[in-house]
């Protein structure tokens, strides 16, 4: 990585840890929306075992979302994000960088504390094993993708809602995927590959892709 | 580091020892000529008493000023550059709020934007910062290496600082001139050198965003001498700055010009440059 992307990168995670936040709010979120599931759907184990695993990636898709509003709009309106026009270093690569650091900061607590959470859901091991490896494979999907409703509603007051609305649809196949596979990892009648491979291409297609809609976004509001 | 500053700040004057000596090592004192080692010399002697620090900082600056402005200047390396503006129209919102605008400055002058609020003068500055479209007409900086583009080349300062309030002053410098500065030129400052020339060094490791109005100013100001690049692009630079700053400024305006840049500047208010040129633009409809 040469130095300016190291050195956006070594900003973003500082701000990250410093303005508190965004990385523990976001696994202390993920744990409340875990632990009132059970209150809704009643303490049966066996119905906590089947559906566990897409409680899981519902709630850290949700988490993911509270966190994205801030990505550019914070950068905006310190008038950074005029200052990223004016660098050597493309608008495409900094969104990008800026997505990594905020998926280390934000998006790698869930997936450690993912296996604990599911400990409370009756989830087996290889059940664990297998929402821990889809929600690491996906949730950089789920970063990228928010980026560029981020990038969309940077000019926008409070636009935390509007950018979900805007977002959501967009996540539905990362989340079917995403469940499927983390549900065929504990057994039952789809095979654990087909549907993690297509998680992993749609990851794949995120970071192609993504970038280069939330600089154009961004480049476009700039004016 | 919040924390640690705010315990150490009744004994400020010791901030001044603690300049980081990683960063000093790694940025490398002296790379930018003599006055960064008597910068040091400075320290070390003054480090107690940093308001005393900053006059004799802005006292060296000066001498070196004066000296380098009444020699002759030697040719920057790369050629003179001109920037040149023809028949620049840009449209806000509709509206033509800038219509057939010409211009032009060469290396080492400097252009003082004025007119009435609504005449246009940011909407200049951020069509020549490449942030606005231009409806007509054209933006060329002249002289400058042929596969660089004029927005890569200027620095551009507005009404925000674009320094985040959670990291010190130090981090924020050091990113801006990491990002804004790819290629090492020995025109750009070191951190603590561009600290000490707007006085700030004493508050080097405070986050930002304690800071009161003018010293966060200040650190913008900071900003532009870090990263060496020619053209500057200063909408109300003066903004909540008190009068010593605003001669060190100066001072430092002076000096860049004298190393073949140019600065085009939208204020009210006398920046202290003698020989400016200036563009009235014209009233508000």
């Amino acid at each position: 990585m040469s130095s300016p992307l190291a050195a956006l990168f070594l900003r973003e995670w500082r701000v990250a840890r410093r303005i508190g936040g965004s990385g523990a709010m976001g696994v202390v979120f993920f744990l409340t929306l875990v632990a009132i599931v059970p209150f809704a759907v009643g303490p049966d184990p066996n119905l906590l075992a089947r559906i566990g695993p897409a409680i899981l990636w519902i709630a850290a898709l949700l988490a993911t979302l509270l966190c994205l509003d801030r990505l550019f709009q914070a950068d905006a309106e310190d008038g950074s994000l005029d200052l990223f026009h004016l660098s050597e270093t493309p608008l495409e690569l900094a969104v990008l960088v800026k997505c990594a650091a905020h998926w280390a900061a934000t998006g790698l607590p869930l997936v450690i504390a993912a296996p604990f959470l599911g400990l409370m859901l009756q989830q087996e091991a290889m059940a664990l094993l297998g929402v821990v490896a889809t929600l690491l494979v996906g949730t950089p999907a789920l970063t990228l993708i928010g980026a560029i409703g981020a990038a969309a509603t940077v000019t926008v007051r409070r636009g935390g809602l509007l950018m979900a609305l805007l977002v959501l649809p967009l996540t539905i196949p990362v989340l079917i995927f995403g469940v499927s596979a983390a549900e065929a990892a504990s057994g039952g009648t789809v095979p654990f590959y087909a549907p993690f491979a297509i998680l992993c291409a749609i990851t794949l297609a995120a970071l192609a892709l993504c970038p280069f809609a939330a600089a154009a976004a961004l480049r476009y509001l700039g004016e | 580091m919040a924390r640690t500053w705010a315990a150490e700040r009744p004994r400020k004057g010791l901030r001044c020892l603690a300049f980081p000596s990683r960063l000093r090592q790694r940025r490398g004192w002296g790379q930018g000529g003599a006055l960064e080692a008597r910068a040091e010399a400075a320290l070390a002697k003054d480090a107690i008493c940093p308001p005393r620090l900053a006059e004799s900082i802005a006292k060296l600056y000066a001498e070196r000023m004066s000296t380098d402005v009444l020699q002759p200047v030697q040719p920057p390396v790369d050629g003179a550059l001109r920037l040149c503006v023809d028949n620049l129209g840009v449209l806000r919102g509709g509206r033509r709020v800038l219509d057939r605008v010409s211009f032009s400055l060469s290396a080492g002058r400097a252009l003082i934007v004025t007119g009435p609020n609504g005449a246009g003068k940011s909407t200049l500055l951020r069509a020549l910062a490449g942030l606005l479209p231009r409806a007509g007409g054209s933006i060329a900086l002249e002289g400058g290496p042929p596969d660089v583009e004029l927005p890569q080349q200027a620095h551009y300062l507005a009404h925000n600082d674009g320094l985040k309030s959670a990291l010190t002053i130090e981090e924020n410098l050091d990113f801006w001139s990491r990002y804004l500065a790819q290629e090492p030129d020995a025109r750009s400052h070191t951190i603590d050198a561009a600290l000490a020339i707007v006085g700030l060094g004493h508050v080097a490791g405070a986050p930002f965003g304690v800071l009161s109005a003018g010293q966060k100013r200040r650190a913008a100001l900071a900003r532009l001498l870090v990263a060496f690049r020619p053209l500057w692009l200063l909408d109300e630079p003066l903004t909540a700055l008190d009068r010593a700053s605003r001669e060190k400024f100066a001072l430092a305006m002076k000096d860049h010009c004298a190393h073949g840049g140019l600065i085009v500047a939208a204020t009210h208010e006398p920046l202290g440059l003698d020989e400016a040129s200036s563009l009235a633009l014209g009233g508000a409809s």
